[in-house]
């Protein structure tokens, strides 16, 4: 059943024709037909998050997702409410010290509204981001999905709603790595854990890109599993440089899914 | 299957298609000074060597530069020996300067020899790619026209031998110039459009963000091009009866392509266009009057040196050159980034595709290669020697244009660039 902890990728996993009701839903889940914004947002957004971006009670939509898949509507949205993320208070200490020339800042609206993939241009600013500064990110809807991204780079957030479809946020370090305005992590359990990244549909290099950026995060005994529309031959000696054990196959045809783990010999 | 770890070389097709560049400009360039040339018989030295600077030069070796980045990615096979495609560079090269500088001085005997040199580079292209195939499980569309544009290839070049050996000792029987069509139309139909028409059915998908073509299009496309082609050749050869029936199968593969290239522009997930793309569309539309054109000729409809070279400028200077260019801006910054920053990428920024290429170079370029080509079709049919030295004009333009775009591409391998990564990220977005 689905659950308001579920994340978005297994949600149109399991319910892929779900991904047109969503869109009809609310417009903001009209990203989700992006196939690029899907592979970013999707596997890092819960429903009760996606509730937030749209602003809509996370029962509401919950008790929705489970008539849209046939399922029985129970009484237990209450939790999910409890379980959002909460509303960014006033803003942090740590940032009103800060003066322009501490703020890096990048405004990824247009590119969204034309179509284009804004996660390299992000990474690239946050790489920018020197100890002592803040990014301040502008985007047209609140980009939950990258909390939890840079939360495990010890940036905290703090989050201005402008307008329905206009969000400023500002990640920054606070020297305690995550704060409790980002959402933890799901703590690795001791045996392996395999992340799934779906590339399939991007346009090269952005699988490679993405693939190696979400390598650098990669957690002691996590996996990450890509999933690809072709065999990455140039993906391949990047992993092998870097010290990663890989492994293909080929569950269907037309899909490819590698496998990819840190050697245990490390880099 | 590809061995992992054996990664496909970044330097190798990159100075095939660097190569390839330099010939285009300097057959853009080679246009208005020839314009008189060109107003005349298409037969002439000169001419001559203008087309082999573009077929052999600019087409030939792209594609060849092209099929050693794409054979990995498209039929997921290892290059056989890139050692041997060093040496086939080297080769080419060598025997391309020497056939383009002994038709321009009509030097026959110079002529062939360097055509030998040529074939010689051809035979290994031919044997490392039909190696790089062999054992091959899936044979995908793209496996099958990739086999048949490498039979059209080593056909093309035996006849091109023969035909350079044929100016020092007389030999082969029919006459010069239905001989020489064949020729022509074998290079053209049956090496260059099975090659570009296999590999678009599978890399424009992956830059439209479309669905992959699928359904009967694909068998009129190969049985149109493998009934087709042959029926053209042999009927310019000797059996005349032959060329309408070869034409219109020919003209069936081309409808095939062109409404998967529809279909896939319309069923695109991208909702902006990008110059490289937008090249490779145009180029797919220069395809119609090319191939009415033809369809003209073939039925008898048409005739004369002069709507014959409006044919071949569409064809090669529309279709395949403007195909080629838009290919080109996809391949050349895809390669240099890997080369330069994919050693990088989730260890220190680096700068997306659109961020290594020159938007308002590739604008100029596109702009300025379509109108050119356009205008010399339609100068070329009016024999005009001013019109067609303007139209060069233009298409030197744009052909310098590309070069210079493709040049800052490059730039980014020198060791200053590549030092200093994070200065080739732009603040804001690049396009």
């Amino acid at each position: 059943m689905i659950t308001a902890d579920e994340t978005i990728a297994r949600l149109l996993d399991e319910h892929p024709a779900l991904v047109d009701f969503l869109a009809s839903y609310h417009p903001h889940f009209e990203r989700l037909r992006n196939r690029l914004l899907r592979t970013i947002m999707a596997p890092r957004v819960t429903v009760a998050d996606a509730a937030r971006i749209a602003g809509v009670p996370p029962g509401e939509l919950l008790a929705a997702l489970r008539r849209a898949a046939g399922e029985p509507v129970t009484d237990d949205a209450s939790p999910a409410v409890a379980a959002a993320r909460p509303i960014a208070g006033p803003r942090p200490e740590a940032l009103a010290r800060l003066g322009e020339r501490d703020l890096v800042r990048v405004d990824v609206r247009d590119d969204i509204r034309r179509g284009e993939e804004p996660f390299a241009r992000i990474m690239a600013a946050v790489k920018r981001t020197a100890p002592g500064q803040a990014l301040v990110l502008r985007a047209p809807f609140e980009p939950i999905p990258l909390y939890d991204v840079l939360g495990r780079r010890g940036f905290a957030h703090w989050t201005e709603r402008h307008a329905a479809d206009d969000w400023s946020v500002w990640f920054y370090r606070d020297g305690r790595g995550a704060t409790a305005a980002a959402a933890p992590a799901a703590p690795a359990p001791a045996a392996a854990r395999a992340v799934t990244l779906d590339v399939r549909g991007l346009e090269p290099p952005m699988p490679m890109m993405l693939v190696l950026e979400r390598l650098d995060t990669l957690g002691a005994g996590e996996e990450l599993d890509v999933i690809h529309d072709r065999r990455p031959v140039f993906l391949y000696p990047q992993l092998d440089d870097r010290g990663f054990a890989h492994e293909t196959d080929e569950p269907e045809p037309g899909t490819v899914r590698i496998r990819i783990r840190r050697r245990a010999a490390g880099r | 299957m590809i061995r992992p770890g054996a990664g496909p070389s970044a330097t190798l097709p990159l100075r095939y298609l660097l190569a390839a560049a330099l010939a285009f400009a300097l057959a853009a360039l080679g246009l208005p000074w020839l314009a008189g040339e060109l107003a005349g018989h298409y037969y002439h030295p000169r001419v001559v060597a203008l087309t082999h600077t573009v077929t052999l030069g600019w087409i030939t070796l792209t594609i060849m530069g092209a099929s050693y980045q794409l054979i990995p990615i498209v039929l997921e096979r290892p290059v056989w020996s890139e050692r041997l495609a060093r040496w086939q560079f080297v080769v080419l090269v060598t025997g391309i300067v020497g056939m383009v500088g002994h038709f321009f001085i009509a030097e026959w005997s110079g002529l062939a020899w360097s055509a030998a040199l040529v074939g010689l580079g051809a035979a290994a292209h031919v044997t490392n790619a039909a190696l790089s195939v062999r054992g091959l499980r899936a044979w995908t569309f793209t496996a099958r026209l990739v086999a048949l544009a490498l039979a059209g290839l080593a056909l093309t070049t035996l006849f091109g031998l023969a035909l350079a050996a044929d100016r020092v000792v007389k030999f082969l029987p029919g006459s010069f110039f239905p001989t020489l069509h064949a020729h022509f139309h074998l290079a053209l139909l049956g090496w260059v459009l099975p090659i570009v028409i296999g590999v678009a059915a599978r890399v424009y998908p992956m830059f439209l963000l479309a669905p992959e073509p699928r359904g009967r299009p694909a068998r009129l496309q190969l049985w149109g091009l493998a009934l087709g082609v042959p029926a053209v050749v042999a009927g310019l050869l000797g059996v005349p009866a032959l060329v309408p029936a070869g034409a219109l199968a020919v003209a069936a593969a081309v409808a095939g392509h062109l409404a998967w290239v529809v279909e896939m522009a319309r069923g695109r997930r991208r909702p902006e266009l990008d110059w490289g793309l937008r090249f490779a569309l145009t180029g797919a539309a220069f395809l119609v009057p090319a191939t009415l054109l033809g369809l003209g000729f073939a039925l008898g409809l048409l005739e004369g040196p002069r709507v014959g070279l409006a044919y071949a400028v569409f064809a090669l200077g529309g279709w395949a050159s403007l195909t080629i260019a838009g290919m080109m801006l996809k391949i050349v910054p895809f390669l240099v980034w890997y080369r330069v920053y994919a050693p990088l990428a989730g260890r220190a920024p680096v700068p997306t595709l659109a961020q290594l290429s020159w938007p308002a170079g590739e604008r100029a370029a596109y702009a300025l290669l379509t109108a050119g080509a356009l205008a010399l079709a339609v100068a070329g049919a009016s024999g005009d020697p001013g019109w067609i030295r303007a139209a060069g004009l233009v298409l030197a333009g744009g052909a310098v244009a590309l070069v210079a775009t493709l040049g800052r591409v490059v730039h980014h391998m020198m060791p200053c660039a590549a030092r200093h990564p994070a200065g080739a990220v732009p603040q804001a977005n690049a396009r």
